[in-house]
């Protein structure tokens, strides 16, 4: 590979391990981005971290080694805001970028991708079809709260799962998010030129940030909820399934409920252990362990898990959100 | 049942595990990391036992489970209360029971038991006592399971790539199968992904609506079932909707079968129902999905009939039957008064039908009728 096609790579994939390999070699000390003549590189990085949160990307840029460069310090930035939040909203932004890149580059770039992120993945000889390790894709497609990514949607071969280019480009950008997630908290020292940055960013995003602290569905009450969840709730004294305990736990979690508020509810469970239920709930929260915030199932997967009990309202609705939402807006009226 | 039936029974199984301690001991698998558990002749439950390899032995003697169970989990401290056990890993189990396959009706033998005299009756409302309904593993009821099993072998070999020599099948030691998976490949996964490892088999909340794969196994199987006439497609779908069906797969092409189906909203609707209610592999999926479950150690005997958890090698399933493979065997025979054993043949020889008669029959056949209430011990004691 010449050295512009490996540039060209970093500036579109600059989590990728081998590009953070070259950039290593290829990037300034970090102090020197200080410098006069090379803040107009910080101010760019600067727009790059907020356009991020904003979901604002491009896919188009003039220079790649300046990209690539720009990708860095953006990350640096965010590190410095110290706020989980800002680092979840910037690597979900980056891998719907990775994302769209992706889908559009070559079968080869794609697989080279998938293969550096450590997906067990095969291309069929003189095939378009692609086939990725039924493990990979199970540990993968949990995260999507969509139906269609139920493994029984797809075509299984010998324990693999045989995907277009496109749903392989979305488990990549899975994947992503989380090793960009990452890659911002390895990170230990922010020097204090790029600290100032990261001040002004959290004071333009302090609308952001207040909206995330308040729970947006303040003054809910639980006869809004969902009949699910009542249920769920309900059973509670008899113990939970994991699917149950992780609906429960991500709803209450999305209409406001603090960590406290919902450990509380689990002391009614019978084998109740506030250190291990703190440290369950965490982890739903994306706060332990695997760092990933789960989303609330959808309608879908609920009734999959066998945990659907529908009321009238719910032939309108796919998603429990939904429920609260309409019984917030008939109380209104 | 009378105190000394249950002695009866405790003895047999004394004197099995005296005799199969050792075989318990090599079938299980990293046993010091597993959590045993056991339901005695008092019907309590005890868990969270932690066994060395060398004290099982003697630990079984001097404890005769009536169920004996192992978890299907390994731990760093197998003894702790759950959640400070220290999870290690699960080996992926299936479970197939009778239970738990729709369409296969047991025939049910009542007993009345009301006090002193248990009465074999035709009609429930004739009986004043407590009613037990009592089903004796019949030659359709082991082709019903074995159906389901086989089924799931296939698909766990084609689609999931694991290897026949991968695979401990086992009689569960009443009226179903065991699948447990060696491979080390599914030692980590978590509940989630084994629920769609269950999903997949069973189809359960399957809607076609979100299937874009034409190849996927839901749509194979219901044009498979469409071309074949499947009998129970009358159990949805009206004449004139198999009729619609039938056009839309002549041309043999799943695509377009898919993209017609999503267009029809009835047609849609009740080949979700027909697709999981027919023909998802029938697993108890609770068991596959519990990272945490206990199962019948292997070689043990199960404590409602007295017959052997037995593994079963891959090329003998054809075969395989419990009454006579997975039965103790031995000389010995006991005179019971029975209320009634259907015709049965127990390991080679054919017994039955009796009523209200009393017989000498092979010991391990009067335990399993004894465990059913339907035989008991009449020797006098000195």
């Amino acid at each position: 590979m010449f050295i512009s096609e490996e540039i060209r790579w970093v500036s579109k994939y600059p989590f990728d391990a081998k590009a953070k390999k070259l950039l290593e070699l290829i990037a300034l000390d970090i102090r020197e981005y200080a410098e006069k003549d090379l803040e107009f590189l910080l101010e760019k990085a600067y727009k790059r971290a907020y356009n991020a949160l904003e979901h604002n990307y491009s896919l188009t840029w003039e220079n790649d080694y300046q990209e690539a460069i720009l990708f860095y310090l953006s990350v640096l930035i965010i590190r410095g805001t110290q706020n989980e939040y800002l680092y979840r909203v910037f690597s979900d932004s980056e891998s719907k970028r990775a994302y769209k890149l992706l889908k559009d580059d070559t079968m080869n770039n794609l697989i080279q991708i998938a293969k550096n992120l450590e997906l067990d993945i095969r291309q069929k000889k003189d095939s378009e079809e692609l086939l990725l390790n039924f493990i990979d894709f199970i540990v993968i497609s949990r995260y999507f709260s969509s139906i269609h990514w139920k493994l029984y949607n797809f075509e299984m071969k010998e324990g693999y799962v045989v995907l277009k280019k496109r749903q392989l480009a979305r488990l990549c950008s899975q994947k992503i998010k989380e090793v960009i997630y990452e890659m911002i908290r390895e990170i230990l020292d922010i020097p204090e030129f790029i600290k100032s940055y990261s001040n002004r960013l959290k004071q333009e995003k302090s609308e952001m940030l207040k909206e995330f602290q308040e729970p947006s569905y303040s003054d809910i009450k639980e006869d809004m909820f969902p009949p699910c969840i009542k249920r769920i709730i309900n059973n509670i004294t008899l113990g939970l399934s994991h699917p149950a305990r992780f609906t429960l736990v991500t709803f209450l979690h999305r209409v406001g409920y603090s960590i406290d508020d919902i450990v509380n509810l689990f002391r009614k469970v019978p084998d109740f252990n506030e250190k291990m239920t703190r440290y369950q709930v965490e982890h739903i929260l994306g706060m332990k362990g695997s760092r990933i915030e789960y989303s609330v199932p959808s309608c879908k997967k609920i009734k999959s898990y066998g945990l659907c009990v529908p009321d009238e309202t719910c032939r309108y609705i796919r998603h429990p959100l939904q429920y609260v939402k309409r019984a917030k807006d008939r109380e209104r009226k | 049942m009378k105190k000394r039936d249950l002695i009866l029974i405790e003895n047999y199984f004394r004197e099995y595990y005296y005799r199969n301690a050792d075989v318990i001991v090599r079938s299980i698998p990293s046993l010091e990391s597993r959590e045993f558990a056991y339901i005695d002749f008092d019907n309590i439950m005890k868990r969270h036992i932690a066994l060395k390899r060398k004290e099982l032995r003697t630990w079984l003697l001097e404890n005769i489970p009536k169920h004996f169970y192992h978890s299907s989990a390994y731990y760093m401290f197998p003894e702790k209360e759950m959640d400070s056990k220290e999870w290690r890993g699960t080996n992926l189990v299936f479970d197939i029971d009778l239970d738990h396959i729709i369409g296969y009706e047991p025939k049910k033998i009542v007993l009345c038991e009301d006090g002193e005299n248990n009465i074999i009756t035709e009609d429930k409302h004739e009986c004043k006592g407590k009613i037990r309904e009592i089903i004796i593993l019949d030659e359709d009821g082991l082709l019903a399971a074995r159906k389901e099993l086989l089924n799931l072998l296939e698909i766990l070999s084609r689609d999931f790539d694991i290897k026949p020599e991968e695979m401990q099948i086992f009689f569960s030691g009443a009226r179903g199968y065991h699948v447990h998976v060696k491979s080390d490949r599914f030692l980590k996964l978590d509940s989630y992904a084994r629920m769609e490892i269950k999903d997949y088999l069973t189809f359960d909340g399957i809607d076609v609506k979100y299937i874009k794969t034409a190849n996927s196994r839901p749509i194979v199987k219901f044009f498979n079932a469409i071309l074949s006439s499947d009998k129970r497609l009358k159990m949805v779908f009206s004449d004139s909707e198999i009729e619609c069906l039938k056009k839309l797969s002549s041309e043999k092409n799943l695509y377009l079968l898919l993209k017609e189906i999503k267009k029809r909203r009835n047609i849609l609707e009740k080949t979700n129902k027909f697709v999981s209610n027919f023909l998802g592999v029938q697993i108890d999926g609770v068991v596959t999905v519990d990272v945490s479950r206990l199962i019948r150690v292997p070689y043990s005997l199960h404590g409602k009939t007295g017959l052997i958890k037995t593994p079963i090698p891959y090329k003998s399933l054809d075969s395989f039957n419990p009454f006579s493979d997975a039965v103790k065997r031995g000389e010995e025979r006991i005179k019971l008064k029975i209320l009634y054993c259907p015709k049965i043949f127990w390991y080679d020889d054919e017994y039955g039908p009796y009523f209200n008669d009393e017989k000498v029959i092979p010991f391990s056949l009067g335990i399993y009728l004894s465990m059913n209430g339907l035989a008991y011990d009449i020797r006098k004691y000195e």
